[in-house]
């Protein structure tokens, strides 16, 4: 297991570009659903008004 | 338009798009997520470590899927830019600003995780070297995508602007990928060719596609997610949207 977390001293290097990779995926896929939330949000408040 | 399949063209019409893609988009996300993750963990712990870079190599399972769809995402743009000033496909104009968000920061982490491989193989993150310059110039010309959009009052005017941009700016894919042939660089040469070799040993080939499958798939959905809150952001006013806001339809 520890031999996977440093990987003979390159793990800083290889966990943090996979790290990275998934933020910015992550970030990418639930931005579209989260800005669309919010769009029903405030138009069913202005509905409601 | 005529000629393309009736579900096809329903799905140019922004009301059915909205509505028919979601479980499209559904499915592109579950395969993507699931199909990343096999590749990944394949990559990270069942493969021997490279010959000559160590462990260092398994940044190759990320940064060629990122790096090859951050130029295949600014060819559809490009191609989309040329619909828009050919037929006025409004869908067209609404996949260039889903598209140029998604492009930019797949192009921002090729470039990162490029800078971070750097680290332990060149010695450093950064080298004024033709593969790395002419990627840069990849991201420049996606902000100026993202950018032209906001700066350009009227949205006809924008949205030519934009294909202009798109059709002369992909000028830059072909300079990339032979950057790396024309150019003396730091930069390996190309280890995937689309009609050649594939230098890459059979055992981490299976990872490596993997990884690239799924990518093209989790990009797909993304685009046509983004693609979905363009779509109603632009049609708030419609008679169609306010059933969906009050929950009464899909």
């Amino acid at each position: 297991m520890m031999e996977l977390l440093t990987m003979d001293g390159h793990g800083i290097y290889v966990w943090s570009t996979y790290i990275l990779t998934a933020i910015v995926l992550i970030g990418l896929g639930t931005f579209p659903f989260i800005q669309l939330r919010r769009f029903k949000q405030r138009n069913q408040e202005d509905i409601e008004l | 338009m005529k000629f393309l399949p009736l579900w096809m063209q329903r799905l140019a019409s922004p009301q059915y798009f909205f509505l028919d893609i979601k479980v499209w988009i559904v499915w592109l996300y579950v395969l993507g997520v699931v199909g990343l993750l096999v590749g990944s963990i394949w990559g990270l712990a069942f493969v021997p470590p490279e010959r000559l870079q160590g462990n260092s190599f398994r940044i190759m399972f990320v940064h060629v899927p990122v790096a090859i769809f951050a130029q295949i995402v600014y060819i559809s743009i490009a191609v989309a830019g040329v619909v828009h000033l050919v037929w006025k496909l409004k869908m067209a104009d609404v996949y260039m600003a889903a598209a140029a968000p998604v492009g930019f920061w797949l192009t921002a982490l090729a470039l990162g995780s490029g800078m971070i491989w750097g680290m332990p193989t060149w010695g450093t993150p950064w080298e004024w070297d033709a593969r790395i310059v002419t990627t840069f110039i990849l991201l420049i010309l996606y902000l100026g995508l993202i950018v032209l959009r906001q700066v350009i009052p009227n949205p006809a005017r924008a949205t030519t602007a934009l294909s202009i941009l798109a059709i002369v700016g992909a000028i830059n894919i072909p300079i990339i990928k032979y950057s790396v042939v024309w150019f003396e660089t730091l930069h390996q040469p190309a280890s995937i060719e689309l009609f050649g070799d594939i230098s890459i040993d059979k055992i981490y080939r299976i990872p490596l596609f993997t990884n690239i499958a799924s990518v093209f798939i989790l990009t797909a959905g993304i685009i046509l997610a983004n693609m979905r809150y363009v779509t109603i952001l632009r049609n708030a006013s419609k008679n169609w949207v306010q059933p969906w806001i009050q929950g009464r339809n899909r």
